[in-house]
Order: C-alpha cells, then sequence, then structure tokens
C-alpha cells in the first residue's frame, strides 16, 4: 500500500510516529499526530490523557488545540463567522495519526471540517473511521440540534472527511503493543493488595 | 428541621453517617448510599448529624479519621443549599418522567423453534436430570426447562427436550441421539413449540415471552442492563437535571448555544463540576463583527483576561459567577453552590495550572478569544473540569506520601465507591499499586481514594450528545449519563447511533432520557 501512496505522505506519517513515541517516554498511550496544511506542519500532539486525568485529551485534540490556541478570527466581516472561518481553516489541513481515530476524535475532526486523514493500524476496538462506527462518512453535526432540527439547515452542514489507513501500521502496532505489554500503569487495578497500613493510625 | 434529625437519628447512628464517608466503609452501607444521594431530608439531617458533639460515642481515632475526610461544616451548609434548590425547582421536575435508553433498539421479539414433549409429573425428575446431562441448552439459559399446563385440578407437564435443528430437513434426523433414546424409552410424543431467543430485558417483554413458554427475568441481574428506579432515583435524577436546565440557560444568556452539562458523584449527592456549550457556533446570528459586545462575559466584569489566560475555562466561569445580572437571573441557591469552592477551587492553585502551561502543549488548551472553541461542548467542558478538580484534588506528587497532614485533605470530598480504584503514584514515575476498597477497609483511611477519571459518577446534560462527547463519556468512565431532549440528527445515544450498545467498547455506561422538552431550554 505504501508505494502507491507519495513519499510526502510516509514522511508525515513517520513525524507522526516520532510524537508518539514523545507520549511512550510520558508513560501515556502511545499515539501520535501531526496537521499539515498546504505541505507544512502547523499542529502536533500526542497522548495526555494521563498527565491531565482527562481522557479527552488525545494526540489529535491536542494537535487540534495547538492550532486553534494562536489562531485568531479575521474581524473582517467578509471573512464570515467564526464557524466559517474554521472550516475554510481545517479545510485545507490534512492529519496523520499513528492509529485509526477513535470515535470522538473521528466526530470532533468531522466538526471541524477536516479535509482529510491518513492512519497507521486500524482500532478495531473503538474506531470512528468505519471500525466501529463511519463517521469519516456520516459526519457530525454536533450537540446543539434540537429534536425538531430546524436549525439553520443542520443536515446540510454535516459532513465528513476523506479518510486512508494501513500507513506505517505496523510501526503504530508495534508502539502499541510495547506499550501494553509493559503494562499501563494508570489503569484501574482494582484487586491489588495495598501495602500496609502506617501504624500510628491505631493509637 | 430538629424534629426530623431526632427522628433519623434513631434509624442513622453518628458512627454509621462518618462510617459511610469513609472509603473502606462504603460498600456495607448501601443505604446509607441512598440516604446520601437520594433522599432529600437525609441530605439534609446528615450535616447535623455529623456535627462533633454528635459523635461523642466516637473514640478520638475514629474522631480523628471523621474530621479529615468528612468535609467541613460549611461544605454541608452548601449541600444543604443543593439540596434546597433542588427542592424549590421540584415543582417543575416533578412532572418530568426517566426512561431508560436501552443498549439495543426495541426489535420484534424473536423465537426460536424447540422440541417439546408432555411428560408424567412422576418422571419428571428423571427426565430432567437426563435432559440436563445430556442435551444442555446452553444459549437458552432464560429459558425454564419445564412448563406446568395443567388444566383444571390434572397436573400437566411439558419439557424441552432440545432445539430444532433448522438445517436438518427430516425430523427424525434432528433430535440427537440421546434425545431420541429418551423419547423412545417414555414412550413421548414430541411436538414443536417456539420460545424466545433471547432473555427479557423489560417486565413488559418477559410477560410476553411467558405467554409462548415461562422464562425467567431478573432485572437487575448482570446481564439484564434494564435498572429498576425507584421513585426517590426518579427524583434525584430530576432535581439534578434541573440544575443542568439551569446550566444551559445561563448559556444561553451569553449567547451560546442552550445546553449544559453537570457531573455528580452519587455518593456525596453533589455536583463535582459543570460546564456549558462554548461553540457559539449553533446561533446563527453569532457573528464576530458584530457579536464581541453581546458574548464576551469578561467585559465589564473588571477583570483582566489575560489573567487567566491559562486556564481560559475556569476564567469564564468565574466571570460568569461574578457578573452580576446572571446571577440575578436564575435561581440564587444554585449558583451560590456552583460558586462554592468545591466546585470552584479547581483553578485556584495557580501553580498547579502554570506547571502545564509552561510546557507549549498545554497552550493548546487555550480557547479561542471570547471562550469559544468549535469543540467546547457542553459535556468536554464539564470533563475538562473535572479533570482539574482531580489534578487540585490529588496532586501527583504528594499522594506518594503514604500519609497526608489532615488539614491539608481536610476540603476534599472524598467518596469511595465499591469498584472505585486507588492509585498511589510513585516520585518520579506514575507508579503502580492499587487496590479494592475491600482492601481500604483493612488499610489506612487517609491512603487517598483517587478515582480512576469519572469513574462511578454521572452526568446530566440537557441534550442528548452527539458522537463526539458520547465517546468522551465512555473515555472519562462515566457510571450514568442521563440526557434531556434528544437530538435526532446527531444524537449517539439513542437517536443517530446506540454508542453505549457497541460491545467492543472497553466501558459501558447506563442511559436515561428525562422527558424535558425544547421549551425548557429556551
Amino acid at each position: 500500500m505504501d508505494g502507491t501512496l507519495s513519499s510526502d505522505v510516509v514522511t508525515f506519517m513517520h513525524l507522526a510516529v516520532e510524537e508518539a513515541k514523545k507520549a511512550l517516554a510520558r508513560l501515556e498511550v502511545p499515539v501520535g499526530c501531526v496537521i499539515v496544511e498546504n505541505g507544512k506542519v502547523i499542529g502536533s500532539g500526542s497522548n495526555r490523557v494521563n498527565e491531565t486525568r482527562n481522557a479527552t485529551r488525545h494526540a489529535e485534540m491536542e494537535a487540534v488545540d495547538m492550532i486553534l490556541a494562536p489562531w485568531t478570527p479575521s474581524e473582517c466581516p467578509e471573512a464570515g463567522s467564526i464557524k466559517e472561518q474554521l472550516t475554510k481553516k481545517f479545510g485545507e489541513c490534512e492529519l496523520y495519526v499513528t492509529c485509526e481515530p477513535c470515535i470522538m476524535c473521528a466526530a470532533a475532526l468531522a466538526i471541524l471540517g477536516i479535509k482529510k486523514v491518513y492512519y497507521g493500524c486500524g482500532n478495531d476496538r473503538f474506531g470512528g473511521c468505519g471500525s466501529i462506527l463511519p463517521l469519516d462518512t456520516d459526519g457530525c453535526g454536533g450537540c446543539g440540534n434540537s429534536s425538531s432540527g430546524e436549525d439553520d439547515g443542520d443536515s446540510a452542514k454535516r459532513r465528513g472527511f476523506e479518510c486512508v489507513g494501513g500507513i506505517l501500521a505496523d510501526e503504530g502496532i508495534a508502539l502499541l503493543r510495547g506499550f501494553y505489554e509493559q503494562g499501563n500503569p494508570n489503569a484501574p487495578r482494582p484487586h491489588r493488595p495495598v501495602r500496609a497500613q502506617d501504624s500510628s493510625l491505631a493509637d | 428541621m430538629r424534629k426530623i434529625v431526632r427522628r433519623s437519628r434513631s434509624t442513622f447512628s453518628p458512627l454509621e453517617l462518618r462510617g459511610s464517608m469513609l472509603p473502606g466503609y462504603w460498600s456495607s452501607l448501601s443505604i446509607l448510599r441512598s440516604a446520601c444521594s437520594i433522599s432529600v431530608e437525609a441530605r439534609i439531617l446528615i450535616p447535623l448529624l455529623a456535627e462533633p458533639e454528635h459523635c461523642a460515642t466516637s473514640n478520638s481515632n475514629r474522631l480523628r479519621r471523621r474530621t479529615s475526610v468528612w468535609p467541613s461544616r460549611w461544605r454541608f451548609e452548601r449541600l444543604k443549599i443543593a439540596t434546597m434548590a433542588g427542592v424549590a425547582q421540584h415543582s417543575q421536575c416533578c412532572q418530568w418522567s426517566v426512561e431508560q435508553i436501552l443498549s439495543e433498539a426495541e426489535s420484534e421479539p424473536r423465537t426460536v423453534d424447540v422440541y417439546a414433549a408432555k411428560i408424567e409429573p412422576k418422571l419428571a425428575n428423571f427426565i430432567i436430570r437426563e435432559l440436563n446431562v445430556k442435551a444442555p441448552l446452553p444459549s437458552l439459559g432464560h429459558v425454564k426447562r419445564i412448563r406446568r399446563c395443567g388444566t383444571q385440578g390434572a397436573l400437566e407437564l411439558s419439557v424441552i427436550l432440545c432445539p430444532v435443528n433448522e438445517a436438518g430437513t427430516s425430523e427424525d434426523a434432528v433430535m440427537p441421539t440421546c434425545v431420541s433414546e429418551l423419547v423412545d424409552k417414555h414412550g413421548l410424543q414430541p411436538f414443536i413449540i417456539s420460545v424466545s431467543e433471547k432473555p427479557a430485558r423489560t417486565r413488559e417483554e418477559w410477560e410476553v415471552q411467558c405467554q409462548l413458554w415461562p422464562t425467567s427475568f431478573h432485572p437487575n441481574a448482570g446481564k439484564a442492563e434494564l435498572e429498576e428506579l425507584d421513585q426517590a432515583a426518579v427524583h434525584s435524577m430530576c432535581t439534578f437535571m434541573q440544575m443542568a436546565v439551569q446550566v444551559a440557560h445561563l448559556a444561553r444568556g451569553y449567547g451560546q448555544p442552550g445546553n449544559g452539562a453537570i457531573i455528580v458523584d452519587p455518593g456525596l449527592g453533589a455536583v463535582v463540576a459543570w460546564g456549558y456549550d462554548g461553540t457559539g457556533s449553533c446561533c446563527s446570528s453569532v457573528n464576530f463583527g458584530s457579536h464581541s459586545s453581546a458574548t464576551v462575559p469578561i467585559k465589564g466584569s473588571g477583570r483582566d483576561p489575560e489573567e487567566h489566560q491559562n486556564s481560559p475555562v475556569m476564567a469564564s466561569i468565574e466571570t460568569m459567577l461574578s457578573s452580576e445580572p446572571i446571577l440575578e437571573r436564575g435561581s440564587n441557591t444554585l449558583f451560590k453552590v456552583l460558586k462554592s469552592p468545591e466546585c470552584f477551587e479547581t483553578h485556584g492553585n495557580n501553580s498547579e495550572t502554570d506547571k502545564h502551561t509552561g510546557s507549549k502543549k498545554f497552550t493548546g488548551r487555550q480557547f479561542l478569544g471570547h471562550g469559544l472553541h468549535p469543540l467546547r461542548h457542553a459535556v468536554m467542558a464539564a470533563i475538562e473540569m473535572a479533570a482539574a478538580r482531580d489534578r487540585r484534588l490529588f496532586p501527583t506528587d504528594r499522594i506518594s506520601k503514604c500519609r497526608p497532614d489532615e488539614t491539608e485533605f481536610e476540603d476534599i470530598p472524598v467518596s469511595s465507591k465499591k469498584h472505585r480504584s486507588v492509585e498511589v503514584i510513585g516520585d518520579e514515575h506514575r507508579a503502580r499499586l492499587a487496590s479494592s476498597t475491600e482492601n481500604m477497609t483493612k488499610t489506612d483511611p487517609f491512603e487517598i481514594s483517587r478515582p480512576y477519571l469519572c469513574t462511578g459518577f454521572d452526568i446530566y446534560i440537557t441534550r442528548e450528545p452527539c458522537a463526539m462527547c458520547a465517546m468522551a463519556m465512555v473515555h472519562q468512565r462515566f457510571r450514568r449519563v442521563v440526557y434531556g431532549v434528544p437530538n435526532t440528527l446527531d444524537g449517539a445515544l439513542g437517536s443517530r447511533y446506540r454508542l453505549h450498545g457497541k460491545p467492543t467498547l472497553n466501558h459501558h455506561y447506563t442511559v436515561f432520557k428525562v422527558s424535558i422538552s425544547e421549551e425548557t431550554l429556551l
């Protein structure tokens, strides 16, 4: 499969793998991601779930926020609303991630209107690009819609993104496997005894 | 008030109340759990009962534990306020009904065909034993093997012999030899009958099933996911939903989409975090050029937005709460609760935030100007706040010390659930030990029970979450999701998808819907 891809794609995926290694060094689940606009990396990130105690801080979210932090919407009236400007911005971005985006990230990327996603290994437990739910084709319109659905024609705004999987999949898997073999130190382990208590308490 | 307390003291001794807040005692005191999380009266009386003078019978050691783990007095006051807010709003929310959203859509009850035969009552024991050994029915565990079908007086029994093999064509070929031997031996006359394929999920389904052939029904057994709620639980749910609605109103007041979420620790019966939609994008009128003054809560509050750049979520909350017009708007009592340190000090420790913001990555957590972020749905904002609270209450570096100062943790509302794990973090690296709360009873009660993410917590959202938020709640390990208005286009918990029914996910929460209307959120 790699043979049919441009060398750029593989290069960017290598950068994502490098990001994933950073997560591994911090004892996080090793998934890394870069976002590319017009051949230039404008955002990168890796998992920070354990550090932040926030399980939504996946690599994709980190990279997206890295782009959004310095971004300021144009105040010029012709530029349109903030949402239109954002959609335009992300409509020119491609995202490279070492593992298939989960359902949450895939929905988030659909909400942002990202142009294309390249991923490494598939995620048969909660992949959102076809493995469990096809958010790349279904798109996602967000929480705000009411049951009546009359709000400014949201169904028309909902769109998915292009998605290509299997790029450097072996490297993505190898990272994850290495991590899980050593054990996720932050996962709950409900059946382990805790060490002996402090005797000073008993007085 | 006093009267209530006296009456209840006979039911709940001070010792029990104290114990209920200690991690290890939790599991054995389910009655107190329901008192804390559900009953309004009980929640009012607990603060009074837990005053030290009522604990005179406790020995000093117990008293020490109590004072360190129990929230201090002012927190009880807030609990009380929270309860009062619920009572005040009850007139509206008692109109609501609660329904569980099951993980599989309602489908036509499916049946499978089986061979059955009438048997002599005298032989019943023998035949059943033979069949259970020779022809067990693993896939039909919910179906009763034997049926009493007596018509007035005469007792008649029928047993299921074996499933009808669909592939088989002639009837002789489809019955296993062991069964046909039994049939021949006792001269049985097999006939084909339909039984339900799957266990009943609701009582109604079960009643329908039993018309075919009796089945068993366990409403709260492992596989049957339906939770039967009593009146108090429904009331509690509606009360918390009412709070979420108020958060949605608050958001609406800022020109944000009307959607709010609150995270509740059912053990404490208290709100631990909350959030509202900060996308600003669903209001068609939102346009940067024209709305900047209308939707900027920071303006006029006398606060410097730069000051809070490191924690914009919290900054926006603080600004919002300090904004007088808004406080006058909704229910004051609720916002006093929300404003209280327990919810609020999650960002109070700036050094904690600074430590993170020092790294480049964390600047990514900042939101666009004016508190907007395209992905800042109510659920995401609430999770962010819960995570901030977690970081503050359980700072990584300090948990390695085996026993923290009492004063240090005096303000920490720690509740624990049976299945919530304890995590002890090593000095340099994220370590290692975890323990069930059963072990906690035998060990140091000061070993702070740090919940794994939001394990055991409930979240209330005024609208059905989209796929992003629904999955975020899976990741964050919520126990229960309660939402209000369905989202036919994008709802992921019943409308468009049924995310909580995906078997591959590593966590599953239960989902409830409170029947609030769109108008409630306006």
